[in-house]
């Protein structure tokens, strides 16, 4: 046998018994770095968590920038922690830090792309930065996310604030949209947030379906000031002046100092008082109303045609002209026999009442009731 | 695993049956395997340990928090930079420098021998350094460390030189691949930079201790991949121009910070040794001064490179931290303090990348790719440029980030940053570091750019000593053929030789047909000179044939055409110089 062959052999021979003398080394190892590895770790989570309670103590008392260092500190402690992470953001975001809070954020998502929170987030983001699409894209994320606690109530917000979102970028058809969603999945006895889904149907021009949730609203709470003027401002819009009337007397009493609901209120009397077109009127009293409003227009075309400092518009001089020279004929007795003569000077009452708006801006009082009597009927045909 | 010849009555009576085969339950090469398991198991704890310790100790110089308090920012380097000098001046001189290079020592100069006083020296002092603010990093120590134990534990169990040459980096490919959590990054990086060369062997045991370590880094430090990077996706090839400029970027970087450390360091080192006491330390104050701004430059800073890559800082900050690790790392290293490169190079690339990227996007907004991803490219083309592994860099930046979409602008930028790198700094940085210690290890770079001589550069034409059996030459003519030596093609096509008189004596007794070749290797004008040498053996001439019809004649090839080859081939006087650096 040769020496290295030898050598081998005892190598070999030995092997067993070195090989077991490895084994427990290691085990002893693995046992000792076990024992150090559970220390570590329970230092790093003692770390982290107290940083993250001095980052929540900083942001609760609006010390953003604080909270922004402390979360991050936690982090180091906890990469994978998407609590940590997730507050870091939103410490980013209060410290108008968008595009730092949206990298995390990002790195949240990628991980759990249906979280709620996290799109949400990243939706105010994008809507921040303008960017329509992505922000609706990750609102939709938000809704159909997953929430761990309240996953309805979180939904509902969402939809809310997309709507609103939506509204207040004019894009009326997708808000729409979003709230007939909220709408088929909004509780009817949640007053609060009936009377929120109204203003926002309000907002987006569905006067009707504003009023089915002003009256789901005050079913459940049949006092709820916001809702009965929600309500009866979605009458008025819609033209059922009479039922605005009843809501909004309503709500003046139960809040006399909600002022819009009180303007409300007297154009939609003013319009009952001097709408000559309402059925079961007496004859002589609707030529009454004709003659009144008639006169009323006029002097609303002279004082624009007089408005120091604008020069005289020559179409609105000849309508003062002629309104002047019909007014001799718009007679009670003659409009109280002659329909289509009544008609006539109703038409041009309208005419010269929404002259004078174009010309001299918005009307209010009697006149403004006029353009909404000249709307309405104009809706009627 | 062997056990002796037994007789039935147990004892084993090796005179009684002495022929009989040893019963091994496994085979050396088998053990071996089963060892590099071992060793990759053994070496994750160690560098579980190692990372544990880095932190420990630096919440204890520095606190819990990220940002170190700022009345200890240059009071905690500079007294701990005392510390390390003296236990690296007195006890453990071999635990100076990265790591790598003194792996690649064990194995090429000391027969795989690390002596198991480095492997706690490199544990301390590495450990101290990085925790109280030098500018380094933990991948190379781990990787020593790693080398180091699987040395101890080959020797102790008495391997045979070879198996113990090539155990060290078995256990460095271990520890580097704990230490970053990617076995195949360290995998790669072993068999590039340390070992040189693929073999089945050592590729099996280098996969086995890297696999088994991760494993147990893992099961310790979670699973999780180095870094969280926000998604990426590459939105129009046009982008990849972007990532082309940020590889020029890193490329230069590169440049400047190998350049920085070829002017410091020998420069540091020949000043007198008691200066090597105060060396660290004074990098220490130097780094504490540059720390009372950007902290961030202190330490291996991944926390930091984490916070770039989520975009959490301007391209100007992110700009500025680059230049400033660059200068910190360069001035760390240089003194001697013992700690890694990788992790200074990965940050060096994530702040370049950033900056470039933040600068691209403010020019180009069109462009969509997210400063992360700029980061992380940026680390590939730090990677690539200064440590000169082009393969690992490209699977490093995969591994530690878990984002395979990266990898086309990766390997764009990666490839431009080593270009430029290889052609300002012909010498790498780990054979520079180890020219500038005064010792001559292999270069696998220059090993890896070396021209491979074929037999078609070596080979020549038609030959009169080849010969064709149905037509052979009449008796008197043979004595007058050229040669001692024949090449003769069969009837059935096969090349085979004989010698002259052999010849001669066949066509005399009119053997034709019957003429009796010794068979002869063939060689392919695509095979290597060296393959052509081995199978050269004493034959004086050997058939060169075509790979798709082997009985057609090429060439034929001798053992001086080899020669003439290879002298031709010699580098000049003015190639053999060493280069300036």
């Amino acid at each position: 046998m040769t020496q290295t062959t030898q050598k081998r052999s005892n190598f070999l021979h030995r092997e067993p018994f070195l090989l077991a003398a490895l084994l427990v080394l290691i085990a002893g190892f693995f046992v000792f770095t076990s024992f150090a590895a559970k220390s570590y770790r329970h230092q790093e989570e003692s770390f982290g968590e107290s940083w993250y309670h001095q980052g929540e103590q900083a942001l609760s008392q609006g010390r953003a920038s604080e909270a922004v260092e402390d979360f991050r500190n936690a982090l180091a402690y906890s990469r994978d922690n998407d609590r940590y992470r997730l507050r870091l953001a939103q410490a980013l975001i209060a410290d108008q830090r968008p595009q730092e809070a949206r990298a995390h954020l990002l790195s949240l998502w990628e991980r759990e792309p249906g979280d709620g929170t996290v799109n949400l987030e990243l939706a105010r983001l994008e809507g921040r930065r303008g960017e329509l699409g992505q922000a609706l894209r990750y609102y939709h994320g938000a809704i159909y996310g997953v929430w761990p606690e309240e996953p309805s109530e979180h939904r509902w917000e969402t939809r809310f604030e997309v709507s609103e979102f939506l509204l207040g970028r004019q894009a009326n058809a997708q808000a729409q949209s979003e709230l007939l969603a909220l709408a088929a999945s909004l509780p009817r006895d949640d007053a609060a947030r009936q009377t929120r889904l109204g203003n926002l149907f309000l907002r987006a021009g569905l006067d009707g379906r504003a009023l089915t949730a002003f009256r789901n609203a005050l079913q459940a709470q049949p006092k709820l000031p916001a809702a009965l003027a929600g309500a009866g401002e979605a009458a008025f819009h819609a033209g059922d002046y009479r039922t605005a009337l009843s809501y909004l007397r309503r709500a003046a009493q139960e809040d006399p100092q909600n002022q819009h609901a009180s303007d409300l209120l007297t154009t939609a009397g003013l319009v009952l008082e001097l709408d000559p077109f309402q059925p079961r009127l007496p004859a002589k009293e609707r030529a009454r109303r004709v003659v009144h409003d008639f006169q009323t227009a006029l002097e609303r075309l002279q004082g624009c045609t007089q408005k120091a400092g604008s020069p005289a518009d020559p179409s609105l001089a000849s309508l003062y002209q002629e309104g002047t020279s019909r007014k001799r004929r718009v007679q009670e007795r003659v409009l109280a026999r002659d329909s289509d003569a009544l008609e006539g000077a109703m038409e041009f009452a309208f005419q010269m009442e929404q002259a004078a708006e174009r010309h001299c801006g918005a009307a209010t009082g009697e006149d403004l009731a006029l353009l909404l009597i000249a709307r309405k009927r104009e809706a009627e045909r | 695993m062997s056990t002796p010849a037994a007789t039935p009555g147990g004892a084993p009576d090796a005179a009684t049956v002495p022929s009989r085969p040893e019963r091994r339950l496994l085979g050396e090469d088998q053990v071996f395997l089963l060892l590099s398991i071992l060793i990759g198991v053994f070496a994750g704890l160690a560098v579980v340990c190692f990372r544990m310790s880095i932190d420990w100790m630096r919440w204890e110089l520095f606190g819990s928090g990220l940002l170190p308090p700022r009345s200890r920012v240059i009071l905690v380097p500079g007294a701990a930079g005392l510390v390390i000098a003296f236990l690296v001046v007195r006890f453990f001189p071999r635990a100076r420098g990265s790591g790598v290079n003194q792996t690649k020592s064990a194995l090429y100069i000391y027969d795989g021998y690390i002596p198991g006083n480095t492997i706690v020296g490199k544990f301390l002092t590495s450990a101290l350094a990085i925790a109280s603010g030098q500018s380094l990093g933990p991948e190379d120590p781990s990787l020593q460390i790693g080398a180091g134990l699987a040395s101890v534990i080959g020797r102790r169990l008495r391997l045979s030189r070879e198996n113990l040459r090539l155990l060290a980096p078995v256990g460095a490919a271990a520890g580097l691949a704990a230490a970053f959590n990617s076995p195949i990054a360290a995998v790669l990086f072993v068999i590039e930079e340390v070992i040189g060369r693929w073999s089945a062997s050592v590729l099996g045991a280098v996969v086995l201790s890297a696999v088994s370590s991760v494993v147990v880094e893992r099961w310790f430090l979670g699973a999780e991949p180095l870094f969280r990077t926000p998604g990426y996706r590459l939105q129009s090839p046009g982008e990849l121009l972007a990532y082309a400029v940020l590889g020029v970027a890193g490329g230069l970087a590169a440049v400047v910070f190998v350049k920085s450390i070829q002017f410091l360091r020998p420069r540091l080192k020949a000043l007198p040794r008691w200066t090597q006491y105060l060396q660290p330390a004074a990098a220490g104050v130097l780094i504490g001064v540059i720390g009372l701004w950007f902290p961030q430059v202190m330490g291996a800073g991944y926390e930091f490179m984490d916070q770039a890559m989520h975009d959490q800082y301007t391209w100007e900050v992110l700009g500025i931290l680059g230049g400033l690790k660059i200068l910190s790392t360069v001035l760390s290293f240089s003194s001697g303090t013992p700690g890694g490169l990788f992790a200074p190079t990965l940050f060096i690339g994530a702040m370049v990348g950033g900056a470039v990227g933040g600068v691209e996007r403010l020019l180009f907004p069109q462009l969509t790719g997210p400063i992360g991803a700029y980061a992380l490219v940026g680390m590939g083309a730090l990677f690539a440029g200064i440590l000169r592994a082009p393969m690992t860099s490209v699977f490093m930046v995969l591994e530690v980030s878990g984002n395979y979409a990266i990898i086309l602008p990766v390997i764009i930028s990666n490839t431009i940053a080593y270009l430029i790198s290889r052609s300002a700094q012909r010498t790498p940085i780990f054979d520079l570091l180890s020219r500038q210690d005064g010792l001559d290890l292999p270069s696998l770079e220059e090993d890896r750019e070396v021209a491979v001589l074929r037999v078609e550069d070596a080979m020549r034409g038609p030959d009169p000593r080849v010969l064709r059996e149905e037509a052979l030459p009449p008796a008197e003519a043979v004595q007058a053929l050229p040669g001692e030596f024949f090449l003769v093609r069969s009837r059935s096509g096969e090349w085979g030789g004989i010698r002259k008189d052999e010849l001669a004596k066949a066509v005399a007794e009119g053997a034709e047909g019957k003429v009796h070749l010794v068979h002869l290797p063939r060689l392919h004008p695509d095979h290597s000179l060296d393959v052509a040498l081995r199978l050269m053996g004493d034959w004086p001439l050997l058939p060169v044939v075509h790979r798709a019809d082997v009985g057609r004649l090429v060439g034929v090839l001798s053992l001086s055409d080899i020669v003439e080859a290879y002298r031709r081939h010699a580098p000049t006087r003015e190639e053999l110089v060493e280069p300036a650096d």
